[in-house]
């Protein structure tokens, strides 16, 4: 069950020539199916179905903003969007936690118990001058105390937004035409989906890893190494923050120029148009700031990158209309 | 035509139907209060005995075949095997394990037994408590009791070896329960209730039938005979009480007293039908009862064969099995040649244990037979690489056979195991670590390496009398009555298809021969992980380095005739660098593992976790 409140608005100006529109919505979805289990110890050997327990709050805000101008024989026609939202889990049913900020609630979907990554502990001098968890050694991550207690142990995770999905997306046509001849670009891109970054090497059938990793992964030739060891065990192998990057990429999604023959020439030939065009999709990448892990297309998070990306598309047209 | 009758008839039913539908509407308002039929209804399932029975029989999945957890158990984890990392589906935890840094937080990735027992306690729980006032002939009930009482004490005898003393419960808990807060009950409280179980089935399975595969009033005894064993051991007796090992001794007697014989046939064991002569209780996991992932099928095949092989025995275990005259081949450091034995390491398979010959899977062994569509076959264990290699081990070969007569495939002079033949990409399944030898136990040659359609031979065998002859060696060891220990070790060594000789050695050589024997005898039974902890054994075995196996295994094929399967092998021992690190034993407390984190949290921190592992 959901109940949404949205406020609208669309300006129109200069004879809508400028237009502008702009949302904001909030969202409250009660009873969400959930399982009522992780309250519920396994030693009752109790194992539910989902139920309809779940709540949650999600907002978000739109904006559209568009322009149209003539100069002449060029039309040129410019529209820009850009779609933010955030949601919180109201209610769930969750592990009592240990500690405040180990709760579910209140954070957003996607959230995970994870370590508070604060270094690589690059030299034995690190070990001593830290509160370390047992069996940390130099490459490993160091990991913060978050209650104080003196150790470091599962108390010590926070629940962090691990979210794959972006918080805002954007985008921006623009279209000209001049004469017989047309172009439209569209660019696209997103903010706030989260990646991790996976720096696993096995040697099995989900073999190799990401060059980045190779290069970067501390070892006693590399101490000052970007990344920790690589196979650590134990508490040094627990998901931590260390690895999640933001995702914020801008594409150059699609292109597509053509050309109309003119009408006389057409008539003389007996059709009614003709038009050639050359086209391109997900040709480049305008900003990727996740680009030097080689991990492929941000759109498609993959920790090792081992997923199909968009495919580039080049097309070469003509339209004949009798 | 025919396209027409078929149209027809459609159009008939769904006549017939709409008209049945008017029918039926116009009936009486009970229509709503049916019983479902597509579902037994709760109540049928417990007044009914059929429907009972079967609820029993589901409560019998709660016993874990051996391969479990993952596959393979934790045999991986002893000094007689080791798992390829990666690649088994509890890699992460059993290199977790051996590196000493298992948790409360990573347990899970190890075993999650202590939610899966709970599960099925909950079912014995229900049936204790749906049966109270039932009116089904208490003859055909008591037989159920007693193989639910027999389970849940199964149940917990698998969670205190696990964890120690674990929350005792025997109530099933309801979601309305104001709170599901329990504790921890000792050792020694869990252990009793084990064996008050025992007691339990014992009466109600007495002048019972038990077919084979069921439990019955000897399964039960033999259990209680367990353990006590467990509560007589090292790690749970440690003022080494003696009355703990006379009442181990007096109820392993009565198992061995029940009148079982040793099978004379070793290799037989494992084969449907169950062999009822020394088979206390063992029951068959095949298509139809659900053999989770293949078994030791898939998973230990050996890789040429296109199969995972994540499973493989060191040369620790190699090395027990004594040659024929009953002499081991190396001195205890595995790595001299005991002058005593006349074993070669040029030619290590000769004159050994005849189980050496059912149980290992050594280069040149075989011919084993293949059952794999196209790739069906009869060869040996082809782990050789080429002696005399041109570069890239290129043509030409020296090899007199240049295909397999049975599937057409080339072969070459490195064999079908080997790296190079991984290396050079005709088998898809990755060379992984590899000790040169294979597990031939439990495995099932004759049916395809893996389907989920074909019933499968092998059985898993959960209790035998040869495994209560060693208890009793065991616990006569401890009492001091060597002589009688001999003699049960020597029975088991007397089977008339193994006929080795008698051991004569006493004092630690007795307790070494005792121990490899008992390795030898029940390994893959998921015996050896809990008898290194129940003996404190751990040091040495369990975080054994280097792990060694055949390091380099080479053919010569100079001179060799057409026809002939082998030239000559040249083996190289030494230590397997693939093989995970195993790190020092942490300490005392590593022989209980950590109650999972969450759970400890769902009772509101009322359970206690197991000193060691924090909080």
């Amino acid at each position: 069950m959901s109940e949404t409140t949205d406020i609208g608005l669309e300006l129109g100006f200069l004879q809508d020539r400028l237009t502008f529109e702009a949302d904001i919505y909030k969202t409250r979805t009660t009873n969400i199916l959930g399982r009522r289990q992780a309250s519920i110890p396994g030693y009752t050997g109790l194992f539910l179905p989902d139920e309809n327990i779940g709540e949650m709050e999600s907002q978000g805000i739109e904006f559209q903003l568009g322009y149209r101008q003539r100069f002449g024989d060029l039309n040129l026609l410019v529209s820009g969007n850009y779609s933010y939202n955030d949601n919180k889990i109201i209610f769930i049913d969750e592990v009592p936690q240990a500690e405040p900020y180990q709760k579910q609630e209140g954070r957003p979907i996607g959230s995970q118990l994870v370590y508070k990554a604060i270094g690589i502990y690059r030299t034995q001098a690190d070990l001593d001058n830290h509160i370390n968890y047992p069996n940390a050694t130099v490459g490993s991550l160091i990991f913060t105390d978050l209650n104080n207690d003196g150790e470091i142990d599962g108390n010590d995770r926070y629940m962090f937004n691990t979210n794959a999905f972006p918080k805002s997306q954007f985008g921006m046509t623009i279209g000209l035409d001049y004469k017989s001849f047309d172009l439209t670009m569209l660019l696209q891109g997103q903010d706030g989906a989260k990646f991790r970054l996976d720096n696993g090497f096995d040697t099995g059938a989900n073999g190799n890893g990401l060059a980045y990793v190779a290069n970067n992964s501390f070892d006693l030739d590399n101490t000052n190494a970007i990344l920790p060891r690589i196979r650590p065990t134990g508490v040094a192998a627990q998901n931590n923050d260390f690895w999640y990057r933001n995702a914020t990429w801008l594409r150059f999604k699609s292109v597509e120029f053509g050309y109309n023959l003119p009408g006389e020439v057409m008539s003389r030939m007996g059709i009614t148009g003709l038009r050639f065009y050359i086209s391109g999709e997900n040709l480049f990448m305008i900003y990727n700031n996740l680009e030097k892990y080689g991990a492929g297309d941000p759109e498609f998070l993959s920790g090792k990158g081992g997923t199909y990306p968009n495919m580039r598309t080049l097309g070469l047209g003509l339209n004949l209309t009798f | 035509m025919k396209n027409k009758i078929f149209k027809n008839s459609i159009v008939r039913k769904a006549y017939l139907l709409f008209l049945s539908g008017i029918i039926f509407t116009s009936c009486s308002e009970d229509l709503l209060d049916v019983q479902p039929l597509d579902a037994i209804s709760e109540d049928n399932v417990f007044t009914d005995p059929v429907f009972l029975q079967n609820y029993v029989y589901n409560v019998y999945h709660g016993m874990r075949p051996h391969w479990s957890p993952g596959t393979g158990g934790y045999i991986g984890l002893t000094d007689i095997a080791v798992a390829a990392p990666d690649t088994h589906d509890r890699a992460n935890g059993l290199r977790q394990y051996l590196e000493g840094n298992i948790t409360p937080d990573n347990i899970t990735q190890l075993t999650n037994i202590w939610a899966e027992e709970y599960d099925y306690i909950r079912r014995a729980n229900i049936f204790f408590e749906k049966v109270e006032d039932s009116q089904i002939d208490p003859q055909i009930l008591n037989r159920m009791k007693g193989e639910v009482h027999f389970l849940r004490g199964w149940m917990y005898f698998e969670l205190i070896r696990t964890f120690g003393g674990v929350p005792l419960i025997t109530k099933s808990f309801n979601l309305n329960d104001e709170s599901f807060e329990v504790s921890r009950n000792s050792y020694e409280e869990c252990a009793q209730f084990v064996l008050d179980e025992c007691e339990l089935a014992i009466g109600l399975l007495d002048g019972a039938s038990a077919p084979a595969g069921k439990i019955s009033k000897d399964a039960a005894m033999g259990l209680k005979a367990r353990m006590l064993l467990y509560m007589a051991s090292p790690l749970n007796n440690p003022s080494d009480d003696e009355s703990k090992w006379q009442a181990a001794a007096d109820a392993t007697k009565a198992v061995i007293d029940l009148g079982y014989t040793l099978h004379p046939n070793h290799e037989e064991l494992f084969l449907q039908p169950v062999k009822t002569d020394e088979t206390i209780f063992g029951r068959s996991f095949t298509a139809g009862t659900s053999i989770p992932d293949w078994g030791y099928n898939y998973d230990y095949w050996p890789s040429g064969f296109d199969a995972r092989q994540r499973l493989m025995p060191t040369q620790n275990f190699i090395n027990m099995f004594q040659l024929a005259n009953g002499e081991y081949p190396y001195l205890s450091d595995g790595i001299t040649v005991n002058p005593a034995s006349g074993y070669n390491d040029q030619n290590p398979n000769e004159d050994r244990d005849p189980r050496y010959y059912s149980y290992i899977i050594y280069p040149g062994a075989g011919p084993v037979s293949i059952i794999d569509g196209s790739k069906s076959t009869e060869r040996l264990y082809e782990y050789w690489e080429d002696a005399n290699p041109n570069a890239n081990n290129l043509p030409p070969y020296q090899n007199p056979n240049k295909v397999d007569p049975f599937n057409n495939q080339e072969l070459f002079d490195f064999g079908r195991d080997s790296k190079t033949y991984w290396v050079k990409g005709m088998t898809p399944f990755h060379w992984r670590v590899q000790t040169g030898y294979t597990f031939r136990k439990l495995l099932d040659f004759g049916g395809p390496r893996a389907s989920y359609d074909y019933d499968y031979s092998q059985l898993t065998v959960f209790m035998r009398l040869a495994e209560f002859y060693l208890n009793y060696a065991e616990i006569q060891i401890a009492l001091g009555n060597e002589e009688l220990a001999r003699e049960y070790i020597n029975l088991v060594r007397q089977r008339p298809s193994v006929n080795m000789p008698d051991i004569t050695s006493s004092g630690a050589d007795l307790v070494r021969d005792y121990r490899n024997e008992r390795a030898i005898e029940l390994h893959l039974e998921d015996t050896r992980f809990w008898d290194l902890m129940r003996w404190k054994a751990a040091p040495g075995n369990v975080d054994l380095d280097p792990i060694r196996g055949l390091s380099s295994v080479t053919m010569d094929w100079t001179g060799v005739q057409e026809g002939d399967l082998l030239g000559t092998l040249n083996y190289k021992y030494g230590e397997i660098e693939e093989v995970d690190p195993r790190f020092e034993w942490p300490g005392d407390y590593y022989y209980l593992f950590p109650i999972p984190r969450e759970e400890i949290q769902r009772s509101n921190n009322n359970i206690e976790q197991n000193p060691g592992y924090g909080d």
